[in-house]
């Protein structure tokens, strides 16, 4: 009892007490800030998850910004090809028009038809009968449009086909269509007012309709027709193509301008890297064709796609 | 030195109050920084709300452009089908109810006349009219159009009456005071053509003054309406008007409510819609007028039917 109550004494004598009184506060403040810190960490965590989701929006706002200037493009091709439709043309270039064809003699007149209800006047036709097996040669010998003129390819696909023709071609400007798709009325005339406008342009491409882009593209069906008219973008055509063959058209004479035989589906987009290596195609915001993905053996639906594919990729790596 | 001073040396008891003192000043400044933090808090949350609030704009915007887009697709779709050839032709039933409206019908008969499509009937219900409709009637002379005699009973009986009496393989809406696109029958063939497992599709509508048809003043101009087919929406609110609906023929219906009458198109397209979506067809089906006198949708029960409509198909 005695030592405890000296002891006692002795602690409140050389201040252990108030220390110790001191350690418990501390303690308890050290907890209560602790508490403190880890809900302002909570708080932290989510502002940063905020910040990331800021990151995410602006990505979002940048779909919308292409998306907006895609429907821009879009409602300008109705201003162009009103301007176009009433425009008068200075010149009149011969247009050689470029359609390879092989067994489609029942689609192929249609597309000639297309040709044959242009608005401009001035154009020839090179149709290529790439060896046919069915009626095409009868479907050919029918027609009597003097502005018509026919060859035999070799047989040995499209692009040689189209090789032939443009090895032929007298026109100034050249154009193309494929035998399944139709070529808008007003097309030539568009092409031949746009190399007016800009005598530097050497090569150009227009929009193009799809009737189900989703047959198109084997994802199914369903779609319902849309306008295509990408904006120019060299990164974006060294990944995939931009414009269907129908929708390009180039000056005459050109040294790029040759189709790889060595392609059976994407001879198309191989040429326009050609030609745009070192020039940059006009965009004609003005209907070029149609695309129905109805016919049979679409060669963009054929199965050297991956191979055609990695061949024109490769080119431009 | 004194003697508690050795003590306190001996034991440490310094030592241990300079670590003390130590140990205090850092917990201030601690809790320096925590409140600092904290102060910083309500601007971070702000910003947070910020944030939130940009998302939805840009939700709207987005719903904004996508309705752009579709408005653009009309003129796409249009120019397809304009050009494009059916590969088959199927009778088009057009179901047109009227009563006393006999100076505006001519009109409205005159927009079926003039479709590019030349395989439809046109079933005209005079649902007991008092005016000069049945001398309109006796005048038309095509053979494709057939008058039928309504009960009386308001315009949804009168268009069961057509539907009865439809031979058509599909069927198509007109009301009297509007008028038919001259392409809407071709583009809806197209559509049927295109999509064989579609039932129903719905067209856009061209609205001279959209805040007077619905009782809001005006005036406005001339806009087009195409909404995007979302079943949960359609519970909620009417997507298409009665004239930019067409569907397949079936025998097991659809048949018109009878007890409604200013919101029948919204009932018709519930009904058609239970197993399958419609398709959403960017192509403009009719002209709707909004100053004709007495038009149905602005009967003065039409809030109770909007409720009657929602509670059946719930």
């Amino acid at each position: 009892m005695i030592k405890q109550r000296a002891l006692a004494r002795l602690r409140r004598w050389a201040g252990a007490d108030a220390l110790a009184e001191r350690l418990d506060a501390l303690e308890a403040r050290l907890g209560e800030l602790g508490a403190a810190q880890r809900a302002s960490a909570a708080e932290h965590a989510r502002f940063d998850a905020g910040l990331e989701h800021h990151g995410e929006l602006e990505r979002h706002l940048h779909e919308i910004r292409d998306h907006v200037a895609t429907v821009e493009r879009h409602v300008q091709v109705g201003t162009v090809m009103d301007w176009i439709a009433r425009a008068e043309l200075r010149t009149s270039p011969l247009i050689s028009v470029v359609l390879p064809s092989r067994n489609r003699a029942t689609l192929l007149p249609r597309a000639i038809d297309t040709v044959l209800a242009q608005s401009y006047p001035h154009w020839e036709l090179l149709v290529v009968d790439d060896a046919s097996t069915d009626d095409t040669t009868g479907v050919l010998a029918g027609l009597d449009d003097a502005r018509i003129r026919t060859f035999t390819g070799p047989g040995r696909g499209v692009c040689a086909a189209r090789n032939v023709a443009i090895d032929a071609a007298r026109g100034e400007v050249i154009a193309y269509l494929d035998d399944d798709n139709r070529m808008h009325p007003e097309w030539l005339r568009s092409v031949a007012w746009a190399f007016e406008q800009q005598p530097d342009t050497q090569v150009l491409y227009g929009a193009f309709v799809v009737d189900d882009i989703r047959r198109v593209q084997r994802e199914g069906s369903g779609e319902l027709p849309r306008l295509f008219l990408h904006r120019w973008d060299r990164t974006a055509l060294e990944r995939h193509n931009l414009a269907d063959i129908g929708a390009m058209a180039h000056r005459a004479g050109l040294p790029e301008a040759h189709f790889d035989e060595a392609l059976r589906e994407m001879g198309d987009w191989d040429l326009l890297l050609r030609l745009t290596t070192e020039a940059t195609p006009l965009v004609l915001p003005a209907v070029a064709c149609y695309y129905e993905s109805h016919a049979v053996d679409r060669l963009s639906a054929g199965p050297t796609r991956v191979v055609d594919a990695d061949r024109v990729r490769n080119k431009v790596r | 030195m004194s003697l508690l001073d050795r003590l306190r040396r001996a034991t440490g008891t310094d030592d241990v109050a300079g670590a003390v003192a130590r140990a205090e000043s850092e917990a201030d400044r601690l809790a320096r920084d925590v409140d600092g933090e904290a102060r910083t808090h309500p601007r971070y949350g702000d910003g947070l709300a910020h944030i939130g609030e940009l998302e939805r704009h840009l939700h709207e915007i987005r719903d904004d452009i996508a309705t752009v887009d579709r408005h653009v697709q009309i003129g796409t779709v249009m120019d397809w089908v304009a050009r494009v050839q059916l590969r088959s032709s199927p009778l088009v039933s057009v179901v047109l109810p009227t009563r006393d409206r006999a100076a505006l019908l001519p009109r409205a008969v005159g927009s079926v006349l003039a479709q590019t499509y030349p395989n439809w009937e046109l079933l005209v219900v005079d649902d007991a009219s008092t005016d000069d409709t049945p001398t309109v009637l006796a005048a038309l002379d095509d053979p494709r159009i057939r008058v039928l005699s309504g009960t009386g009973r308001g315009a949804s009986a009168a268009r069961n009456v057509a539907l009865d009496a439809a031979a058509g393989e599909l069927v198509a809406y007109l009301d009297d005071d509007n008028r038919m696109h001259p392409d809407w029958l071709r583009a809806v063939v197209w559509a049927f053509e295109q999509q064989p497992a579609t039932e129903v599709v719905y067209g856009a509508i061209v609205i001279d003054d959209l805040a007077r048809a619905r009782g809001q003043g005006g005036p406005a101009l001339p806009r087009i309406g195409l909404h995007r087919f979302e079943r949960a929406a359609l519970e909620h609110h009417n997507l298409a008007d009665m004239g930019t609906i067409a569907h397949r023929r079936n025998p097991s219906g659809p048949r018109f409510d009878e007890t409604v009458s200013g919101v029948e198109d919204w009932d018709l397209l519930l009904q058609l819609t239970g197993a399958t979506d419609a398709l959403t067809l960017p192509a403009v089906a009719l002209y709707y007028e909004s100053t004709a006198p007495g038009r149905l949708s602005q009967h003065p029960d039409v809030d109770g039917e909007i409720e009657l409509v929602r509670s059946k198909h719930r």
